[in-house]
């Protein structure tokens, strides 16, 4: 009887052993070297505090030093986010989804040491609506309750139950809680010394100290960060690169050269020329593509915006070239789309018809036809509205005015300046004489949010949450990213409806009508979505790039011995 | 003098379209935070008030804060001018050290094949942009002969090592950039001072020396290059005011933190106050490579010392 109880004992014991094993031995693989991972960024980090860091490469490295309560990933196919647990072990929305409560997980620390509690995840949203804080992503103040002076209640909005329970309540009910309270979260013992209004200039922002899987351990300006695996917080996610080590690389052949030379191991946002060369000529390099939710368009004055900016915006009158939706339709089917995909990105970029990715999946209007190249019609439109060559000079006119306007574009951009040459070409072919102006950046964008431009080429990111109304929504005041001036009564009922509407499917039938009515109004020609282009070196493995960041799951990549 | 160039370049920088604040414009707060950092730091102001503000701030020593890097600007023009010194210094350095030997075996090998081929590689390295010699140099001593990095200025771990070994990081690293001014300086000036030399050399003084029998090396080291060196060194003088320009590319190249890189970012980013305090260092390191030049030139020709003049 004793033997068999020893033999009991002995055999838990042993599943004991082999089970607690079980999990280490999944994230200990047998080809991995402790190493370092050498990545270019083509600039510096701006802050390293998520209360302001306001650009892509700041955004990428504050998420490793810094976690949120859940960490998201894209589903291409479905169009929406995943959520899985990361600081919160579990979540429960309420049913009406104007309040949501969080479960944190206990045995988190930041990295120096202190312990992680709710009271962090309270202190943070408070940092993040607060005006005198100025942070970039203040915008998420308008989800939560608001007392008598317009401001955020706090005491009713974020509510800590617990070291390890907080809830979120909402003023009214909010699509998607987990996406409104995401947001990475600070470390209240460090914040609470700091006057509010002193945290945008302190030293604070370049010494983090984060929640995230990895911390920083060296910045160099403009040279370098160097960030080092975070073990005291997480359990569940020690990366197996011990270092990374993102080197600031403004000039793009540099960064392409070290990479050939192996002195850097990542890059992104490679040409699609030098992206054939490398998939060609490199064998050590590997080349992939994340699409996108960036596209390119030209812009067209739907207003007078000269008579706009004089009347300090009282006098809304049609462009005189741009003003009717036809003629916007008709200089589009002139423009060889397809011509410019071939002639500059090849395989990495597709056709654009509307402002929805195809990574939005169901959201994306797939019966929308394909706008073809048709300069004939075109014309045969021009005609018939009185543009006609009187004076054989090749270029059309109307009332002794020729058909000529300016296209234009910020510097740098040499997939932009590509584009505006076969778009001269194009529109020359149908008597359309088009000036090409290449204007400095900061200079293109005053004058592109001061409404000054005619015609321009630019680009923008789709939210991931398909808000779309600050781009085209008729109110020009409130919608400042609305640079076309489009307005169109009917778009801004679709923008009300989702606002209101609880049903997924009802969200995508509004969605999907929003675009074909924008495919009728042409306010802007949507020319191409562009791919990310990575290239890395083939020792890098487990990499599974997500549209969301480049550096989702990080913590799974492996140098291959 | 400064203090007028810099209140023009202030006023001018203000004039120019554009300004540093769009970073701040998103979808959902349109230009309103852009605003509250306007306001901030002072920038809604007049631009007269914020002037006379900036000049205050500027005689206690504050430069300001800049609005792309957020960093105090003394502190950023601190770390930028170590890093442009540092290499344009050195450069400085071995342009007269290889400039003068070079000139005077020219001036031995005058109209000899070896001068006219120095001479025409003088000319095509100055002809060519400073950037094409450093890809040049990129090529051979990074990518064919891989013995030097082709770009920043530490490796990664260079907060790790010893002083000693920190220090041979950065002549590993500082070897390439150092070369790229090295050579293109003195593509520049070893033609003034070739040209310089041989003038000197057919003048009347130097005939009357070698028909006495001076041998030549003596005549060419103490008689031609002392009053060779006078138009030389007018040359380093205005040299030193352009240390700052004339990195610019060179740093670009190979990512160096320096002055250079600092004031065209600053002006491509309309970065006010870092563009202002770069001018005004600028401005200071000409007014000071002039007056070392006219210290020099008036110590090494009598005609220029003060007492000549006074006379």
């Amino acid at each position: 009887m004793k033997k068999f109880f020893i033999f009991i004992l002995l055999s838990i014991l042993l599943s004991l052993i082999f089970f607690s094993c079980k999990d280490k031995a999944e994230i200990t693989h047998p080809k991995i070297s402790d190493e370092k991972l050498f990545i270019a960024i083509k600039n510096d980090v701006d802050f390293f505090n998520p209360l302001y860091s306001n650009d892509i490469v700041s955004g990428l490295i504050n998420d490793l030093i810094f976690s949120s309560l859940t960490y998201s990933e894209f589903n291409s196919d479905s169009g929406k986010l995943i959520y899985y647990p990361n600081l919160a072990n579990r979540w429960k929305i309420d049913k009406d989804k104007r309040s949501i409560t969080y479960f944190l997980k206990t045995n988190l620390k930041w990295s120096d040491g202190e312990k992680f509690s709710a009271s962090d995840v309270y202190y943070s949203y408070f940092l993040y609506t607060h005006p005198d804080v100025m942070s970039v992503r203040q915008d998420v103040e308008r989800f939560f309750i608001h007392d008598k002076n317009g401001r955020v209640d706090y005491k009713k909005s974020f509510v800590v139950l617990n070291d390890s329970t907080i809830i979120f309540n909402f003023s009214e009910e909010v699509e998607d809680p987990l996406f409104v309270t995401g947001l990475p979260i600070l470390p209240e013992h460090i914040f609470r010394k700091i006057p509010l209004k002193e945290i945008f200039n302190h030293e604070v922002n370049f010494n983090p100290i984060g929640i995230g899987p990895y911390k920083l351990e060296n910045y160099s300006r403009q040279q370098q960060i160097v960030l080092i695996k975070n073990d005291s917080s997480y359990f569940d996610k020690i990366p197996f690169i011990k270092k990374l080590i993102f080197k600031v690389i403004s000039d793009y052949n540099s960064r392409l050269n070290q990479l050939k030379k192996g002195e850097i191991d990542f890059v992104t946002d490679v040409n699609p020329a030098d992206a054939e060369i490398l998939k060609r000529d490199f064998s050590n390099i590997k080349v992939e593509t994340i699409a996108g939710r960036d596209y390119d368009y030209i812009g067209w004055s739907n207003i007078d915006h000269n008579l706009y900016r004089k009347s300090n915006g009282k006098i809304i009158q049609p462009h005189p070239l741009f003003g009717k939706k036809e003629f916007r339709l008709a200089i589009s089917m002139a423009i060889n789309r397809k011509e410019i995909i071939d002639g500059y990105f090849g395989e990495f970029a597709e056709l654009a018809e509307s402002p929805i990715s195809p990574i939005f999946g169901e959201f994306l209007n797939t019966s929308l036809e394909t706008l073809e190249y048709n300069p004939e019609e075109a014309k045969k439109f021009l005609a018939r509205n009185g543009w006609q060559d009187s004076d054989g000079d090749r270029i059309l006119d109307k009332d002794g005015k020729p058909f000529r306007f300016k296209l234009t574009l910020a510097s740098g951009k040499p997939h932009r300046e590509f584009t505006a040459t076969i778009i001269k070409k194009n529109l020359a072919k149908i008597g359309i004489d088009v000036e090409i102006e290449i204007l400095e950046t900061s200079l293109f964008f005053n004058n592109l949010f001061e409404k000054k431009l005619d015609a321009w080429i630019a680009g923008w990111t789709v939210p991931l949450n398909l808000d779309l109304e600050a781009f085209w929504g008729s109110d020009l005041n409130k919608n400042f990213f609305n640079v076309c001036s489009y307005q169109n009564p009917e778009v801004d009922k679709i923008f009300l409806k989702l606002r209101e509407t609880k049903s997924i499917e009802e969200k995508r039938n509004l969605i999907h009508r929003f675009q074909e009515i924008l495919q009728k109004d042409q306010p802007v020609t949507f020319l191409y979505w562009i791919d990310n282009i990575i290239a890395y070196n083939k020792k890098l493995k487990n990499t599974k790039f997500n549209p969301i960041a480049y550096t989702n799951r990080i913590w799974e990549w492996y140098i291959e011995k | 003098m400064i203090l007028f160039l810099v209140s023009v370049i202030f006023f001018m920088v203000y004039l120019l379209p554009g300004e540093p604040f769009q970073q701040y414009y998103s979808p959902k707060l349109g230009n309103e935070l852009a605003e509250q950092i306007k306001s901030k730091f002072g920038f809604d102001k007049p631009i007269p008030i914020q002037f006379l503000n900036w000049i205050k701030n500027v005689l206690q020593g504050d430069f300001g804060y800049s609005i792309v890097y957020k960093r105090p600007v003394g502190s950023l023009l601190t770390d930028s001018i170590l890093v442009t010194l540092s290499i344009s210094l050195i450069a400085f350095l071995f342009q007269i050290l290889i400039s003068i030997p070079l000139g005077l075996f020219l001036l031995k090998n005058s109209g000899k094949k070896i001068d006219l081929i120095i001479d025409k590689l003088a000319l095509i390295i100055y002809s060519a942009p400073s950037f094409v010699v450093a890809i040049v140099l990129i090529y051979f001593g990074s990518i064919v002969l891989k013995i030097f990095p082709s770009s920043q200025m530490t490796s990664y771990n260079f907060y790790e090592l010893s002083f000693i070994d920190k220090l041979f990081d950065l002549i590993h690293h500082l070897t390439l950039p150092v070369l790229t001014l090295t050579i293109t300086s003195v593509s520049f000036s070893i033609r003034y001072l070739r040209e310089s030399l041989i003038n000197v050399s057919n003048e009347d003084f130097v005939i009357a020396l070698r028909a006495n029998g001076i041998p030549e090396n003596t005549i060419r080291k103490k008689h031609i290059l002392p009053n060779a060196l006078i138009s030389y060194i007018t040359i380093l003088g205005l040299e030193i005011g352009s240390l700052l320009s004339k990195t610019l590319i060179t740093e670009t190249v190979f990512s160096l933190p320096g002055m250079g890189k600092l004031m065209v970012t600053s002006i491509f980013t309309r970065d006010y106050p870092v563009i202002i305090a770069c001018v005004m260092i600028s401005g200071f390191m000409v007014i000071i490579g002039n007056l070392i030049a006219d210290i020099l030139i008036a110590r090494f020709n009598p005609k220029f010392s003060y007492e000549a003049v006074s006379q």
